[in-house]
């Protein structure tokens, strides 16, 4: 049998054991691709090779691995990294890092806008802030002055009397003024009469049963302001004056009230 | 970006391999490369030399792999006839042949590495199986694949027939098969 015959030679062991000479290593592959049978036992005979010299493994250094594959990488200028042609894998990259270095300028000059931005709303805030303190202390003062006039209010040894607006002067409008004439202690506050223009003041007289007026003093337009108390009050007038007030009256009546006990 | 593979079948393998895929490659030299470098520092006797041997074997196996199919055989064995080829070269190359005269610890080097990795093939059973091979048998793989000893050269060494240097190396071969398929059996 010309096969068996063939096998049983040890060409082709020579030829697996690598050293058949170029004619036989022809010959080997011709028969190998003609017959199946020498195919097979060609392969066998490798296989147990393969295995044999397995046993000899040494596990290279890392730096030959690194080696190599930066050489078949430089060799190959369109060798595929993971699927893709490692020009086109270049190229992305070239185009990655561009995108990702004008990404990140723009990051840059957004964040340091943001940054700009947040320092000066920073500043915004903190003088707010501070604003906010003083329109505190300003309210905590105003809240102190209302509870004192109220706690005033309260106080039955204290008389009210409501001023009415002259009817062709300031329809509609009214002061009150507050007094205790034991403690000659008085206070007037409006806001309801005309703010005086620049200059004008309006000022408080007092007709006390005497049928004396009495000046009872200037007052701030929208304060609660201390005036001056008389005995025996019987009407309150408010004139507008000019600034600091008159000793007798000018001005045009503004506001006039009855006290009524 | 396609999902890395952590393996390929080794028609998968081929066919990256000729479409220069480079983590194919990597792939192939993760896994070929410890025996091929053993084979090769084992021909050569020198682990420096033998890195060179290495990095020249997989340029061939990557640049060459278009003409590689399956009739040739398994890919391993063809890669490993490539380093073999390769390493026999170098070894009947001047500069091995200078380094090898003047340096004798490249060959204690040699011994060294192969103690090692006898040691460390025992619990594979291949201790067991360079025990029960015959001398000559070993004598024959050392002098043919190791040595790379042309087959008149073989014949003169061992004084023996050019005729009978085949039907050695088929001795050899076959009972190397056959201890190897026992070890499979047991």
């Amino acid at each position: 049998m010309k096969i068996q015959e063939y096998i049983e030679s040890g060409i082709l062991s020579i030829y697996v054991l690598g050293i058949a000479s170029e004619e036989e290593q022809r010959e080997v592959e011709e028969m190998a691709r003609q017959y199946p049978e020498i195919a097979d036992e060609l392969h066998s005979l490798q296989a147990s090779v393969s295995e044999y010299v397995s046993q000899f493994e040494i596990t290279p250094p890392k730096s030959l691995k690194n080696k190599i594959m930066q050489s078949i990488v430089d060799e190959t200028p369109n060798a595929t990294i993971g699927g893709f042609k490692n020009k086109n894998v270049f190229q992305y990259g070239m185009v990655a890092s561009i995108a990702l270095l004008l990404v990140s300028l723009l990051g840059n000059f957004y964040f340091y806008n943001q940054w700009q931005q947040t320092q000066n709303d920073l500043a915004i805030v903190k003088n707010q802030n501070v604003e906010i303190a003083n329109n505190q202390k300003v309210l905590e003062t105003k809240y102190q002055e209302l509870e004192s006039e109220l706690t005033m209010v309260q106080n039955p040894a204290y008389h009210i009397t409501y001023l009415e607006g002259m009817k062709d002067m300031a329809p509609q409008s009214y002061a009150t003024v507050f007094w205790n004439d034991e403690k000659q202690q008085a206070y007037i506050f409006t806001n309801s009469l005309p703010k005086p223009p620049n200059g004008k003041q309006y000022q408080l007289w007092a007709l006390t049963d005497d049928n004396i007026v009495w000046d009872a003093g200037v007052f701030h337009w929208g304060k609660f302001t201390p005036v001056k108390c008389f005995k025996k009050p019987q009407k309150f007038i408010i004139t507008l004056e000019k600034e600091g007030g008159v000793p007798k009256a000018e001005g045009q009546a503004y506001a006039m009230g009855v006290v009524k006990i | 970006m396609e999902k890395e593979k952590t393996f390929f079948s080794e028609n998968e393998l081929v066919s990256q391999l000729q479409n220069k895929n480079t983590k194919a490659f990597e792939y192939l030299y993760d896994n070929y490369a410890p025996t091929i470098y053993g084979v090769v520092v084992r021909i050569v006797g020198s682990e420096e030399i033998a890195q060179d041997v290495v990095q020249e074997a997989f340029v061939k196996v990557w640049s060459s792999m278009a003409q590689y199919s399956t009739e040739k055989g398994k890919l391993f064995t063809w890669v490993l006839n490539i380093a073999r080829n390769t390493a026999i070269d170098k070894l009947r190359s001047k500069e091995i042949k200078q380094i090898q005269k003047n340096d004798s610890l490249n060959l204690k080097a040699h011994k060294r590495t192969d103690d090692t990795t006898q040691q460390m093939s025992e619990y594979i059973g291949f201790k067991e199986i360079m025990d029960k091979m015959k001398d000559e048998h070993k004598i024959i793989i050392e002098l043919m694949y190791f040595e790379g000893y042309s087959q008149s050269e073989i014949a003169e060494k061992l004084s023996i027939p050019l005729g009978t240097v085949k039907t050695r190396a088929r001795n050899a071969l076959e009972h190397l098969r056959n201890l190897l398929k026992s070890d499979w059996n047991f």
